[in-house]
């Protein structure tokens, strides 16, 4: 089937379904939040659609809107298909599509980890790349770098850096001088001890 | 005696439990920094849940920081171990949204120097498999083939690891005189050179004992965990995107897509299942083969082609495109088959000079994904077996 039919037959079911007009690059369609898994539900199960491979699961950022994109593929009737869900920045969820497509459960992970996009359902949703202490959602386009982690600068020409070099410079420095303060005292002491005993003492 | 045997059954039981055991992120048998889980019960692993992230760099972040031409050396460091192939799918993602044709000639050199590095990242693979499996010297002939495509390499763009050499509407540099000849040369010293690795290791009775029935994925489960190329081949299931969706010029070119066959008595793994470790090493050996032959058409085309006139369209290993380069805005989905399977590029383009959002899939990490299910119930030793079956390359997991 090619895309304005699976469109149309979506559209008999979800009528909310929209697929925007593309010049350009691959269609989509996009798909209200509450409904996605249904619909992805149906496009697998369905013997005529029979999309039994999620390429991808791209977790997306356009500054305004998250999206969650499935391209998905069938490799029994050999069409594409691409699903486009829009979620708003607060609290954005949508039910996890593990139990449809195993391959999943990885992409839902790291579109977590890296947008904050919470999928309901999911068996282990915890961060993937990123350490789990990690702060923030480094995907989106709102994201500012932290100037440290645990101590470790996160930046090489920030102020944070040049501190931190500055400081390891003057410990070395007072290091230094402590040492040479030090050898200088146990010289003194040794020409001291060489005199008292009647000798010439060291030359210096 | 039997007093003793009562004795003993008497006394109380020996208290066990499960053990966690840390493996990696510095194990050598790990290909790279990945850590793995292992929940064992004794020698039986329980769960081997990989832990990964270690060489995490943002590169999907830094695309939507830089411009579409900039972005081709970070691609070089997504898969380091087959640069031009990851080149290659990045290029046809952004030639398919800003719609630009390839020349021949550029399509020509790209072919050929994906077949090379395809040559090359499956001498790493099976060298390291059989090396991981107690047999050291394939890893040295492996790597010892690859020195050779490096050489090639070098002779056409300067470098031997992160090549940078595909651009955005063709090829850096066009080949250099006598580079042809070079490639012939390797594809002639390489036939028999398989030939004897095949007989050193394939047939080796405790390397496929180590490898038969290991890390069994039936051909619906690799289809729904997402595995691709040689892993998804290697459950039997005939599907090569350079076949069944051809993209630069692959539909002119005449190669067959092996598929493992486990169990089948007169097949290359009788004692095996169908799809296991043995199967997805098989398909990879074979591969070489089919890549050579794929080689040996292209230099003969590289021939006609230089016998166009020197100013004829075809004869150009570079589109000529504007120096400021905007894609409209779009977004597609493109893959390509790589050594590791297909790495699919979806870019997302708002029309500026810059990517919205590029997201790169790719083969090892989804065959990490489904790790943990395919390895319960095995052996730790077979634990090791099963990463090198499936060709895990970590920068290309962790991006």
């Amino acid at each position: 089937m090619d895309f304005n039919a699976i469109v149309e037959h979506l559209k008999k079911r979800w009528p909310g379904i929209e697929a925007p007009a593309v010049a350009n690059g691959d269609p989509f369609a996009i798909v209200p939040a509450v409904d996605a898994f249904e619909v992805l539900k149906h496009l697998k199960e369905t013997p005529e659609l029979g999309f039994d491979s999620l390429m991808s699961l791209v977790g997306a950022d356009n500054g305004h809107e998250l999206w969650v994109i499935y391209p998905l593929h069938s490799l029994k009737h050999l069409h594409k298909f691409t699903v486009k869900v829009v979620l708003g920045r607060e609290k954005p969820q949508v039910t996890s599509v593990v139990s449809l497509w195993g391959m999943a459960d990885f992409f839902e992970r790291e579109a977590y980890d890296l947008y904050g996009i919470d999928f309901k359902g999911h068996p282990d949703l915890r961060r993937i790349m990123n350490p789990p202490d990690w702060e923030g959602w480094p995907g989106r386009k709102d994201f500012e770098i932290p100037p440290d982690y645990h101590g470790i600068p996160t930046l090489r020409n920030d102020q944070f850096f040049a501190d931190a070099v500055e400081t390891g410079n003057k410990a070395v420095a007072e290091k230094e001088k402590e040492a040479i303060a030090k050898a200088q005292e146990i010289f003194k002491q040794e020409q001291a001890a060489a005199k008292a005993s009647g000798g010439e003492g060291i030359q210096a | 005696m039997s007093d003793a045997i009562l004795q003993a059954n008497e006394r109380p039981r020996v208290h066990t439990e499960e053990m966690v055991l840390s493996m990696g992120p510095h194990h050598p048998s790990t290909h790279g920094v990945l850590r793995l889980e292992v929940v064992t019960d004794g020698e039986v692993v329980v769960s081997a849940r990989p832990d990964i992230g270690y060489l995490h760099r943002a590169i999907e972040k830094i695309g939507e920081y830089v411009d579409y031409r900039q972005f081709m050396p970070y691609t070089d460091r997504v898969d380091y171990i087959c640069s031009m192939n990851s080149n290659h799918a990045y290029a046809l993602g952004v030639e398919k949204l800003a719609k630009i044709s390839v020349p021949l000639r550029a399509e020509l050199m790209r072919v050929m120097v994906a077949e090379l590095n395809r040559i090359s990242s499956h001498m790493i693979c099976i060298g390291a498999l059989a090396m991981d499996m107690g047999a050291y010297t394939p890893f040295l002939h492996g790597l010892c083939h690859r020195e050779l495509v490096n050489d090639i390499f070098e002779d056409v763009c300067g470098a031997r690891l992160t090549y940078n050499y595909l651009t955005i509407g063709g090829v850096s540099y066009d080949a250099p005189p006598g580079w042809i000849e070079k490639c012939e040369r390797f594809v002639e010293y390489l036939w028999p050179k398989m030939i004897e690795f095949n007989d050193l290791i394939t047939g080796n009775t405790i390397f496929q004992e180590r490898l038969c029935r290991v890390g069994v994925v039936s051909p619906e489960h690799a289809v729904n965990w997402g595995l691709v190329g040689p892993n998804l081949r290697g459950s039997g299931v005939q599907w090569d995107v350079r076949k069944n969706e051809p993209y630069s010029i692959y539909d002119r070119l005449e190669f067959d897509v092996p598929v493992g066959d486990g169990g089948d008595p007169n097949g290359s793994n009788p004692q095996g299942e169908l799809g296991d470790s043995y199967d997805r090493y098989v398909v990879r050996v074979k591969e070489v083969f089919e890549s050579l032959k794929i080689l040996k058409q292209i230099c003969s085309m590289l021939r006609e082609n230089e016998k166009l006139p020197a100013d004829h369209p075809d004869r150009l290993y570079q589109a000529k495109l504007p120096v400021r380069l905007k894609v409209p805005p779009g977004e597609c989905y493109v893959r390509s088959e790589n050594p590791r399977g297909e790495t699919g590029y979806y870019v997302i383009s708002d029309g500026t000079e810059m990517p919205l959002r590029l997201k790169i899939r790719t083969g090892s990490f989804s065959a990490l994904g489904c790790f943990e299910e395919v390895t319960r119930g095995l052996l730790i030793g077979d634990v090791i077996a099963v990463i090198g079956s499936f060709d895990i390359v970590l920068p290309e997991v962790d991006r």
